[in-house]
């Protein structure tokens, strides 16, 4: 999967500690997502897609 | 702070609590034990290190419930190579000892899968590091890691020989394995990875 994470957090101002934080995960796991080496969960994709106000499919797109 | 970030040091605490206790048992038995002439009584305090075994194990499975995802994925692939790993030494063993290998005990099965879990989680968080371009921190943990575990199995060794104690090498294998394990568990889930 491909994802916009890094892009949206950083238009915020935060750093992957700050997101993770928001998100109740390790800053290793906002890492993982951000280089593709991790997909998250449905249950993650649709926390990051709220916390940031968006479809799951503005983020996340298939590889 | 997440509550997902405090798990590791919550772990290390409840895991280094229960290996405090598995030294106190392996010493308490061998000094106790002799003494007590109640067959019930001493095979109690003889059977007391599965305790903090079962403890150890109970810190492995709360932290497993506190992690996250990530995490929690990788902890499975680690216990999925141990046991592949276990499954094949211990079979290819068993096959050899027919033809005139030393007969093993349970507990290097136990050891052999301890090991293979810890050595597969340290390369899976070591990998992680090194991807985000943090090999000095990786490198550091090695260092550290070697540290703890040789400097935590020779004061167990000190206490047992203080004791009065002779320490079969399988007894120092097996704290240095826990030791192995408790510090994996930190290195690869800590915030800061630089514990």
């Amino acid at each position: 999967m491909l994802n916009k994470l890094r892009d949206l957090r950083a238009a915020r101002g935060w750093s992957q500690a700050d997101l993770a934080d928001k998100l109740n995960v390790s800053r290793q796991t906002v890492n993982a997502i951000e280089t593709g080496r991790y997909d998250p969960s449905l249950p993650l994709a649709f926390t990051i897609a709220g916390l940031f106000k968006l479809r799951i499919e503005d983020i996340f797109q298939p590889g | 702070m997440a509550p997902v970030v405090k798990a590791p040091r919550r772990y290390f605490i409840e895991f280094n609590a229960a290996l405090v206790l598995f030294i106190a048992s392996v010493v308490g038995r061998k000094l106790l034990a002799p003494g007590i002439a109640d067959p019930v009584l001493r095979d109690v305090i003889v059977a007391s290190p599965v305790l903090p075994v079962v403890l150890c194990a109970l810190a492995v499975f709360r932290f497993y419930h506190r992690m996250d995802e990530y995490h929690r994925l990788q902890l499975l692939e680690a216990l999925a190579f141990s046991a592949g790993v276990t499954a094949v030494v211990s079979a290819s063993w068993g096959f050899l000892e027919d033809v005139g290998l030393p007969h093993l005990q349970m507990f290097d099965a136990m050891m052999v899968m301890m090991l293979s879990w810890a050595a597969a989680a340290l390369w899976l968080g070591w990998k992680d590091k090194i991807s985000e371009g943090r090999g000095g921190a990786a490198l550091r943990s090695v260092a550290m890691t070697f540290l703890y575990v040789a400097i935590g199995t020779a004061t167990f060794g000190f206490i047992m020989v203080v004791a009065g104690f002779v320490t079969p090498w399988w007894e120092l294998a097996l704290f240095a394995t826990v030791l192995f394990i408790a510090r994996m568990g930190f290195f690869i889930f800590s915030k800061t990875s630089a514990c």
